[in-house]
């Protein structure tokens, strides 16, 4: 059995031996001034922070209830995403063409629109004198200024990218391999369990990094629809917002929190990438 | 042994349609039997396994396995039954293996018995059987992407198997193999359709699949069954070009002389008579006085054309008359196993075949006159239905 032997020899030594096709010299200027437009704004921030401040700013109670906060809606409103979003990746993926453009159209929507504007929307539906609102009022639920609502919030503008990766993926792999499950005897639940998701894996790994991260950073729905109080709807980028208007906080506040939220990403991107190493071929 | 026992025969008469296309079936494949279908690109071959394995359904007709119903439709409100893929016990294997490639070998061959609601460790014993049985045991641990092509046809045959198919359809299993190996699977499959005594159609473009492994073989052309029969008859006597050329013979249509031959005309308006010697070939049926004047059809191969110079033959344009003989302009030459293939401006459609050597001393050219002479005991003639 020596056929295994090239594949796994070839898998990592594409590059000896072989010439790179070079960048033509112009385009390299550009491309550096991309990277430093990513780059330099984050070293930036770096150079500004005064690390002396930084263990009271990010130890402190209203840093780390913030933290949490953000931590748990993110959390929360991912697992809602996945819960909502593979079904729905799936049903757009096995669409008709027609029906399917029409849906990925309304699943983008929220992505290119202002988050602000999201915001606004979600209380025409569920604010106070909204389409839902006043019903929902009747039952007693309130959502608007409440915990919920920051979850609600980033399930809005978060559930895009878990969609779209994942209906992407499920498109590269196909119907062939559900159509062989099938044929030997599985249920379309079977299959969707034994075949399509695990096949998806890579697709809905990345989707949820993308949707977490999204959902970590939500601020314009948030602040517009959640509110900014301290413990209940003061997510990490709320809290940024405030101690960088300075009410009552320094800007070195602001700072050292952003550096937390940046922290954070880094692990995220960092964890995906473990995962991703062993994750099957 | 763990044998699958079949409940019974397919039966599918049927017209389906895929956009503008319509092909319409009629055919019978008893338990133990492997009925071969050929035809080219575009005849209705994955139109024909997809309304029997379900992915398709029927616009009329019925696909029945045993004593069940896979599908009928009948035309206006007669009943309509399409059974769903899962429950059709059809096993279906392809040209491309489609392993699962999160699950390892094992799980692969375990899908089937698994997902047909037996338990885990049954399901992998049963598998492991069934990887036995293909020669495969050793690879059970292995991811598909560390096998071979043919290690995982091999696998993929086991994990259709596995799943106790009462109905196999193989759709051009061996087409991306290389010759030892599709040569290995032609004989492992020929086993296992025997042991199982599943019925078995057999898509290829291969006539060595259909002589290998069928007793019978169809011919799909345009969407319908040009030919149906045992392998011997249809490749022996061809009613089509398509088959013709797939069994590498010569079919020559004309009208039946009544002198058991058949009158065959050239481009230049010139007649080849073809007349068989007494015995008749595979497949032929002897021509009698009454067939004269009917469309008829002699079968001979490329090989079994002598060709000699004209003077050296002795031959004058008069003798050209002489049956099983014409004299004929190369027209086309192109390389051919051992030799060379042509064919003549009188009759594009019969090609010849002659060692290297032959070409060498003829002088060979596009443009040269040659006498060309069919060995009449290799020549089947049959009436034309």
């Amino acid at each position: 059995m020596t056929e295994a032997t090239p594949v796994a020899a070839t898998r990592r030594g594409t590059g000896v031996g072989r010439r790179v096709s070079p960048v033509p010299g112009l385009l390299v200027v550009p491309a550096a001034i991309g990277i430093a437009v990513l780059a330099l704004p984050l070293v930036a921030l770096l150079l500004r922070l005064d690390w002396s401040a930084v263990p009271e700013a990010v130890t402190s109670p209203a840093a780390v209830q913030a933290l949490s906060l953000s931590l748990a809606t993110a959390g929360v409103a991912t697992v809602c995403c996945l819960l909502l979003g593979i079904p729905l990746a799936l049903v757009i993926a096995r669409a008709g063409r027609r029906t399917a453009a029409v849906l990925r159209a309304l699943v983008t929507l929220p992505l290119v629109l202002p988050p602000l504007v999201g915001g606004i929307a979600l209380l025409a539906l569920l604010g106070r004198t909204g389409l839902f609102g006043e019903s929902l009022a009747l039952l007693g639920v309130r959502l608007p200024f409440t915990t919920a609502a920051v979850v609600i919030a980033q399930v809005f503008v978060a559930l895009p990218f878990l969609v779209i990766s994942v209906e992407g993926s499920m498109r590269a792999v196909g119907t062939r391999f559900e159509a062989v499950g099938a044929g030997l005897g599985a249920s379309p639940l079977t299959v969707f369990r034994r075949l399509t998701l695990p096949l998806v894996g890579p697709g809905v790994l990345a989707g949820t990094v993308l949707c977490f991260a999204r959902a970590l950073g939500e601020f314009g729905a948030t602040a517009l629809f959640a509110g900014n109080t301290a413990g209940v709807t003061r997510t990490m980028p709320l809290a940024i917002y405030t101690a960088f208007n300075g009410a009552g906080v320094s800007e070195d506040t602001a700072i050292a929190l952003s550096l937390m939220l940046v922290a954070v990403a880094i692990a995220v991107l960092l964890v995906m990438r473990g995962w991703r190493e062993d994750a099957p071929r | 042994m763990t044998g699958v026992e079949a409940s019974g025969a397919l039966v599918a008469e049927f017209a389906s349609e895929r956009g503008a296309f319509r092909v319409e079936a009629s055919l019978r494949v008893e338990r133990g039997e492997l009925l071969a279908v050929l035809g080219p690109n575009g005849s209705g071959k994955s139109t024909l396994l997809a309304t029997i394995a379900g992915h398709l359904a029927p616009t009329e007709g019925v696909v029945r396995l045993g004593d069940r119903e896979l599908a009928r439709r009948d035309g206006g409100a007669g009943a309509t039954i399409d059974l769903p893929v899962a429950e059709r016990r059809v096993g279906l294997l392809g040209q491309e293996s489609l392993l699962f490639r999160h699950l390892d070998v094992l799980e692969n061959v375990a899908f089937g018995p698994r997902a047909q609601g037996r338990g885990r460790s049954a399901a992998r014993l049963d598998a492991m059987t069934w990887l036995e049985r293909v020669g495969a045991a050793e690879l059970s641990r292995r991811r598909p992407a560390e096998l071979s092509g043919g290690q995982q046809q091999r696998v993929a045959i086991a994990r259709t198997l596995a799943a106790r198919p009462e109905l196999l359809l193989l759709d051009e299993p061996f087409a991306a193999l290389d010759v030892p190996t599709a040569a290995t699977m032609r004989r492992l499959i020929g086993e296992l359709c025997a042991q199982t005594a599943t019925p078995t159609i057999l898509v290829t473009h291969d006539p060595l699949d259909a002589i290998v492994l069928a007793q019978r073989a169809a011919i799909l052309h345009d969407g319908r069954i040009a030919q149906l029969g045992p392998v011997a008859e249809v490749l022996g006597h061809p009613a089509t070009p398509f088959v013709a050329a797939l069994a590498g013979v010569n079919l020559a249509t004309g009208v039946a002389t009544g002198s058991g031959g058949v009158a065959v005309s050239g481009a230049d308006g010139s007649l080849l008579r073809l007349v068989p010697s007494e015995h008749v070939g595979d497949g032929g049926r002897p021509l009698g006085p009454a067939a004269a004047g009917a469309p008829a059809s002699a079968v001979f191969s490329p090989a079994a054309v002598h060709v000699s110079p004209l003077g050296e033959a002795g031959a004058a344009a008069s003798d050209s008359m002489m049956a099983n003989r014409w004299i004929g302009t190369v027209s086309l030459l192109q390389p051919a196993p051992g030799g060379v293939r042509l064919t003549t401006e009188e009759h594009p459609g019969l090609a010849v075949d002659l060692p290297g050597a032959a070409a060498v001393a003829l002088e060979l050219r596009p443009g040269a006159r040659l006498a060309f002479i069919v060995a009449a005991a290799e020549i089947s003639v049959r009436e034309h239905a």
